[in-house]
């Protein structure tokens, strides 16, 4: 039964739909708790379908949809993170008064949008499943109706989603013009020669997926997004959206051969540089702790991109720990950012001032997790930083990898004015007594994953695959 | 190269038709200005107040939840006509879909979207 | 007993976390743990020195990662090196923490001071430990972390979360080319295991090329790690740190590292002379330059820092001259007398409550042992017979002088006299003449717990030198397992020199300093210009502030600016010429066919409209630019197919 394969989806269709209906016959005092508890069961259900589905390699709806390891290790990664999410968020949806069911059914669906890109084998399929996060994100994007930051977020945001839409779109209608089909399998064959209309469709394809990415310079709307944004859903951009496309080009990249795929690697190449380079420039003067995290989230996607001008089993390999390790840390930030802010600390950098004295675990925390978005051992941030290193200089890359190693150097300037705020400097904090458990959960997630990846970064070697 | 020529062929034909059909409507028709002819045309009747003006909020909801049902219908129709080699499955899938549309309209109903303020 | 040389870090691996979990439940009880593990760890090193020396070795190894297109071996060796050095460090940190007992009693945050020292050890016995590159760099980078964390210890006093940082971004530059050196070897060899990489460089396996860029980028991050010129400037400002700290890094943790990692991988350097010759200079120069600026700083720890600088630099100069045992001889001697001569500033510092020697004075009378323990470490340094310093300076300036590099040695020998000289004036204006501030009036002797162990490395700065003498037969050289034998005469010659050397700056400085029978401030009016570029420390400060910082700052704000003003600059400029056009055209048409198609003139004047329109809004900006992203993606294609 094909329907086998698409259980994960159709399990995250059931729960949107479940949490908006329940919500409807919901008492106010209880809507919060139901919505999140049926959320929760949803991620449950979709990881153990997920799990149902690891080995398995089969395409199935005529083409359209495909898995296999690597999809898998990605829908088992998003199960993850949609869970941490929802403890992200838990807090922030009350302190804000905001609609839980909404918020959720909304989270989920851009989370069913990511579930149906991984498994894409066919354009249209891309296609649904990019816009379903891109349609679910604008909203997201703009769901503090009354800040006029954040509904800025969301209108710029889809301002420039759709320009964005337009150009993959176009690109998709190009490669159907020449090609006659929308199957991967069938656009392999034909891309191996970079003929006029191929090269523009491919690129206009390839500028719509590296938008989401927010890749140099495609980045322009990024800061703005992020910064407006709830920061729950800002931890959801640096993470979500992004890690997704990338999974995708690990596909979609190994369809191309020949003179063309050269092509696409130096093009790749310039793009990974622009980002890591001028995300961690752009870091440097950054005062606002969601914005600073935004374009450090674009340097972090140039180092990653490095993967796909590799193109070896060892560089998707290093995507794979690097992503975890960097998901884990960013989720981990965030969730000290949503806690100094819930204790009415702002968002700016001084936000953090005494963090290290007022809670020392999580001033901890802290550091755990910048010094492995730097990439200092024996965090798991090193071991993937380490991992890409040597599969570039494997491939005789070595200006790459000093380049690389040089932007490390970089990042630690802006990432350490985190931790002197934290640790060097005093600030004024009235604690409130809100229960942080949630927030400390991700916290405590993130710290078990990123030390464990760094000491033993082989747990992960079992769970990663290829995408070929 | 020369496939193209065609498509220029179509961008030149678009580009002139607009100019040529109006240089050929000056050329025979007779020229009588008036008022009434500089007004919007709109089911010829009078046109009130200026066009640019405010709609209430519920037009756009509505308007959305027309979509919705509207699309429903666009795929009701081909269904309707391949019921009998569908099947069972056919049947079932199509009330899926309809379920998912009449949980939108739930939706809207219990959040007064359907009241008129 | 060998086969357990692991667990040698693991004891304060222990403390640390024990003392990190319990947060402030532990209150001041955190020595009460991090104490007994180092002990353990001492004990078990010196179990372990005992089997080396009866000819055992210890190696062992596992698989840690096994990665598509590679697999990575980590281990534990314990070879004489990493046997001798385990002792160091153990019986350094154990003296320096039940020094810490007295000296940090009462503050506030004592037992993170005792977890972040535990720490820092364990961190430092890995490093030795370590049978590999990668693992050596985990701990190496370790090292840095604690150096970082102890160094801003008191990070509520002004400008030491600065000089913390400052250690911190400093060593990493020379990381920098650490991380390089390691990603080379491991592409030319396809290991990190120092016997096999030693191995396949000696058989010439290795190209040239990959060796001198391995061994240079090594040396980068040995001088960062170890204060060589020109990365030197963190070194001074880490004095911010309480000084058992800077005692533990001066002596056998932090920089003393930097030395280790030269001789473990002296082989690679031996099959490359250039960059041998690079290590020597470098060490040479910085010898020099360190002990001259040693000469007018006031400061008692700093004074010591520059001490520090300069004999890492001897030791440098030894091993890039091809020594090992000289370099590493001196290593070991002078871990003892500076954490020695540290502790005793420390001892100072916590009766007088000031670092500059100028408030200080008559503490002679006041404060017996510190005096007599700082005196035995001024000695030490000052390489005067029979102390520590005698025999292993003299054995590298005798290994240099044989190299046959007579410039590179008489600027050893100048480096000494300039050593003798001004640590006989930090001892003549701490402990002589008469108190100079109430502070010093009323220093009294300090605790027990700090005065014994300055007097057990007493001991050891007047004996542990003999270990690698000649009248001993050369123990140390012995089990070591290297060979150091000069002719005879060279050393005699040398040794006369040194001694020369070394009496003439210290009778030069009691003179000056004790008689007074010359004024020090005449030369300083004298040659003011020269007297500021010492004061100043060469202007390395000022240099790297003005080039790196601001310029890193600047091309920051440069790209900031450059993403608003240029690129939207760059967007209001088509803007504009499509509004221009748009124009133009509009007024061809009013002009040309006017009354005729006044629709679609109409309309392109509207057009142009909406373009000066756009220029206000950011988000139309931002559209351009991504439109103009695809375009140049295009082009870009276009041109390189």
């Amino acid at each position: 039964m094909e329907y086998r394969l698409l259980l994960p989806e159709l399990v995250l269709a059931v729960g949107i739909l479940a949490i908006i209906l329940v919500d409807l016959w919901t008492a106010v005092e209880r809507k919060r708790w139901t919505a999140f508890g049926l959320a929760a069961l949803t991620f449950g259900a979709y990881l153990i379908a997920v799990t149902s589905l690891v080995g398995v390699k089969e395409v199935a709806f005529a083409g359209h949809l495909l898995v296999d390891d690597w999809s898998t290790f990605f829908k088992l990664f998003f199960g993850i993170t949609g869970l941490l999410m929802l403890l992200l968020s838990f807090e922030y949806v009350k302190e804000r008064a905001l609609p839980p069911a909404e918020f959720l059914a909304l989270l989920i669906g851009a989370y069913l949008g990511i579930s149906i890109l991984l498994g894409s084998e066919n354009l249209l399929t891309l296609y649904i499943g990019l816009e379903l996060i891109s349609l679910t994100s604008y909203l997201l994007a703009a769901f503090l109706r009354q800040d006029p930051l954040s509904t800025e977020a969301g209108l710029k945001y889809f301002l420039l989603g759709s320009i964005a839409s337009a150009a993959l779109l176009c690109g998709i209608s190009f490669l159907y013009g020449v090609t006659g089909s929308l199957s991967l399998i069938v656009l392999a064959q034909h891309l191996a020669v970079a003929q006029g209309m191929v090269v523009t469709g491919t690129i206009l394809l390839l500028s719509g997926l590296l938008f989401k990415l927010a890749a140099v310079p495609f980045q322009v709307w990024a800061p703005d997004a992020l910064q407006g944004a709830p920061t729950p859903i800002t931890a959801f951009f640096s993470v979500g959206a992004k890690v997704a496309v990338l999974a995708f080009f690990g596909r979609f990249l190994a369809l191309f051969a020949g003179e063309f795929a050269q092509e696409i690697n130096y093009y790749f190449l310039l793009i990974a540089i622009a980002s890591m380079t001028i995300g961690n420039l752009a870091a440097l003067r950054q005062t606002n702790l969601k914005r600073l995290m935004a374009y450090s989230s674009i340097a972090h996607v140039g180092y990653l991109l490095v993967a796909f001008v590799l193109g070896t089993p060892a560089a998707y390999a290093a995507l794979q720990v690097y992503v975890a390790v960097y998901a884990a840390a960013n989720l981990g930030i965030f969730a000290i950012i949503l806690w100094a802010e819930s204790q009415g600390r702002g968002l700016e950098i001084q936000g953090f001032q005494g963090l290290g004295r007022v809670q020392p675990l999580f001033g901890l925390a802290l550091g755990v997790f910048v010094f492995s978005l730097v990439g200092i051992p024996p965090t798991g941030g090193f071991m993937g930083k380490l991992l890409l290193f040597m599969a570039s200089v494997e491939e005789a890359h070595y200006l790459l990898a000093v380049i690389m190693v040089l932007n490390g150097v970089l990042s630690v300037a802006y990432y350490y004015r985190m931790l002197r705020s934290a640790f060097f400097e005093e600030g004024e904090w009235n604690l409130q007594e809100g229960d942080g458990h949630a927030l400390g959960a991700v916290v405590l997630v993130a710290v078990v994953v990123i030390l464990f990846t760094g000491v033993w970064p082989g747990w992960l070697q079992g769970l990663t695959s290829l995408p070929m | 190269m020369e496939a193209y020529f065609e498509v220029l062929f179509f961008m030149l034909a678009g580009l002139l038709f607009y100019p040529f059909t109006m240089v050929l409507a000056r050329l025979f028709r007779p020229s009588s200005p008036s008022p009434t002819k500089l007004e919007n045309y709109e089911c010829g009747v009078p046109p009130i107040g200026q066009a640019q003006v405010q709609f209430h909020p519920n037009y756009y909801l509505l308007a959305l939840l027309f979509v919705a049902l509207d699309v429903e219908a666009v795929f009701l129709f081909p269904w309707a006509v391949h019921l009998r080699e569908l099947g069972l499955f056919g049947l079932v899938e199509m009330f899926i879909f309809i379920g998912i549309i009449v949980v939108g309209i739930v939706y809207a109903w219990k959040k007064k979207v359907i009241q008129w303020h | 007993m060998l086969s357990l040389a692991w667990l040698i870090p693991v004891f304060p691996v222990l403390a640390w976390l024990i003392i990190g979990l319990s947060g402030r439940k532990m209150q001041n009880r955190g020595s009460g743990i991090a104490i007994p593990a180092v002990l353990i760890s001492f004990l078990f090193s010196l179990a372990v020195l005992v089997q080396v020396a009866q000819g055992q070795s210890y190696h062992t190894s596992f698989t840690w990662l096994e990665w598509p297109g590679f697999q990575i071996t980590f281990g534990f060796q314990v070879d004489p090196l990493a046997a001798m050095m385990l002792v160091v460090v153990t019986l350094v940190s154990l003296l320096v923490q039940i020094y810490s007992l007295g000296y940090m009693q009462g503050d506030s945050h004592y037992s993170r001071y005792y977890a972040n020292l535990s720490l820092f050890t364990a961190a430092m016995l890995t490093l030795l430990l370590a049978d590999n590159y990668l693992l050596l760099l985990i701990a190496w980078e370790l090292v840095g972390l604690c150096s970082y964390l102890l160094i801003g210890h008191y990070f509520r006093n002004p400008g030491v979360p600065q000089a913390a940082n400052k250690a911190f971004l400093t060593t990493r530059v020379g990381d920098f080319g650490f991380m390089i050196a390691l990603m080379a070897i491991f592409n030319a060899t396809g290991t990190f295991n120092f016997q096999e990489i030693f191995a396949l460089a000696q058989t010439g396996a290795i190209s040239q090329g990959t060796l001198v860029l391995v061994t240079a980028g090594l040396f980068l991050g040995a001088a960062g790690k170890s204060a060589q010129f020109p990365f030197q400037v963190w070194l001074p400002d880490a004095m911010a740190g309480p000084t058992p700290v800077s005692a533990l890094i001066h002596a056998a943790t932090m920089v003393a590292a930097g030395v280790y990692l030269i001789a473990r991988s002296l082989p690679l350097y031996l099959v490359v002379p250039q960059v041998m010759q690079v290590v020597a200079w470098v060490g040479g120069i910085t010898a020099l330059l360190a002990a001259a600026v040693g000469l007018v700083v006031n400061d008692i720890k700093k004074v010591l820092a520059y001490s520090t600088i300069s004999q890492l630099g001897y030791m440098m100069l030894g091993l890039g001259v091809g020594a090992f045992f000289p370099g590493v001889f001196h290593l070991m001697t002078h871990a003892f007398f500076k954490a020695l001569l540290f502790l005793g500033a420390g001892s100072v510092i916590h009766a007088v409550h000031t670092q500059d020697m100028r408030e200080m004075g008559g503490l002679g009378r006041r404060m017996p042992y510190t005096t007599l323990a700082f005196l035995a470490g001024s000695l030490a340094l000052a390489g005067v017979f029979p102390f520590a310093g005698f025999y292993s300076k003299d054995s590298i300036l005798a290994a240099v002088y044989a190299s046959g590099n007579s410039v590179l040695f008489w600027m050893g020998v100048v480096a000494a006299i300039l050593t003798a000289f001004y640590i006989t004036r930090a001892v003549v204006l701490t402990f002589w003449h008469q108190p100079r501030s109430q502070g010093a009036e009323q220093a009294q002797e300090s605790s027990p717990v700090m005065t014994v162990p300055l007097l057990i490395l007493s001991g050891f700065a007047l004996a542990a030198g003999w270990l690698g003498a000649d009248f001993s037969g050369n123990i140390l050289g012995g089990f070591l397992g290297t060979e150091f034998h000069l002719p005879r005469a060279i050393h005699h010659y040398v040794t006369r020199i040194a001694t020369v050397a070394a009496l003439g700056g210290i009778v030069l400085a009691i003179f000056t300093y004790l008689f007074r029978w010359f004024q020090p401030s005449v030369l300083t009016q004298r040659f003011p210009q020269c007297y500021q570029l010492l004061q100043q420390a060469y202007y390395f400060d000022r240099f790297y502030n003005r080039v790196f910082v601001t310029g890193t700052i600047r091309v920051a704000e440069f790209v900031a600016w450059f993403d608003q003003t240029v690129i939207d600059g760059l967007v209001n400029a088509v803007g504009r010429l499509g509004k221009n056009l748009a124009l133009l055209i509009a007024k061809i048409d009013i002009l040309l066919i006017d009354g005729f198609v006044v629709g679609f003139g109409h309309s392109v004047g509207r057009a142009g409209d909406r373009v000066r329109r756009w220029q206000n809004g950011l988000t139309a900006n931002y559209l351009l630019s991504l439109v103009w992203a695809v375009l140049i993606s295009i082009l870009t294609f276009k041109l390189l197919g």
